[in-house]
């Protein structure tokens, strides 16, 4: 492969893995935080209604 | 925002911004010319000058944000702040990735001690400091305080970075606004343009799920409080 076909097909492929792999990151806080926040409403809702 | 604003927002962003990175990649990929000189590795310029321009961008972002807590001293201000820095510490990732990967067949070498790359190394340095900071300092305030400082001082290594290879160093000279002898041909700035538009579209999708992250945050904090009183 030319050089810099490598290069360019390098530079994109790691581009795009930071940028996935961020957003994949960010989804999975998300995720966890929004589990979080379910269970602490129904730990309210029960220390409510007690 | 409410929650289905919020959802309605962030496809929009989303679809907005797959469309624009399809089309900027086409042209990348399709439609502009070979630069005579570099060959194909010059196109990685379409992805790596955007990506700078997207972090600076951020950046200034923060440094608003910054003072925007430091005058209100509101909460929320901070949230920004925190965004934009993760987001464009994110992006200057990119440029320092795709930068000796493009320096190594033009110049020989992956990297050169320049002042435009030392500079932006340096910034990555300070935004990756404001983000272990965070870690670091419990209480929210005081983290506010701190991170808003570190921010605006952050900042203003942004136009040391754009003014660095101005003077001297291996990394070329500015192709806009760089004076005489600078710019591009309509084919490549036309490309250029298309590919800011797509990776602003995507700098602007992942601040809109990073402050969502950092407001989903705040809840769970508040309401933790609610469960110790």
């Amino acid at each position: 492969m030319d050089v810099g076909l490598k290069h360019l097909f390098w530079a994109f492929a790691l581009f795009w893995l930071v940028h996935a792999g961020y957003l994949l990151n960010l989804s999975f806080r998300q995720k966890r935080l929004a589990d979080e926040l379910r269970a602490l409403k129904e730990s309210l809702g029960r220390k409510g209604s007690v | 925002m409410s929650d289905s604003t919020y959802h309605r927002v962030s496809l929009a962003v989303f679809a907005a911004t797959v469309a624009l990175l399809l089309y900027a990649f086409y042209q990348v990929f399709f439609i502009v010319p070979t630069e005579v000189k570099m060959g194909v590795v010059q196109r990685i310029f379409y992805i790596h000058m955007p990506s700078a321009v997207v972090s600076f961008n951020l950046f200034f972002v923060v440094c608003i944000a910054s003072i925007g807590y430091l005058k209100t001293r509101r909460l929320a201000w901070d949230s920004v702040a925190v965004a934009a820095a993760e987001v464009g510490t994110v992006f200057c990732a990119t440029v320092l990735i795709t930068g000796p990967i493009w320096a190594k067949p033009v110049w020989g070498s992956w990297w050169a001690w320049d002042p435009r790359l030392t500079t932006t190394l340096i910034l990555f340095l300070i935004f990756v400091g404001y983000l272990m900071l965070r870690l670091y300092v419990e209480d929210r305030n005081r983290r506010a305080l701190l991170s808003a400082v570190v921010g605006i001082i952050g900042f203003a290594d942004v136009p040391i970075v754009y003014m660095a290879n101005r003077f001297r160093g291996q990394h070329p000279a500015p192709v806009l606004g760089g004076g005489e002898g600078s710019g591009l041909a309509p084919e490549m700035l036309t490309t250029l343009l298309w590919s800011l538009a797509a990776l602003h579209a995507l700098g602007l999708l992942l601040f809109l799920q990073r402050y969502r992250l950092e407001q989903m945050r705040t809840e769970v904090n508040e309401l933790y409080r609610a469960l110790r009183a």
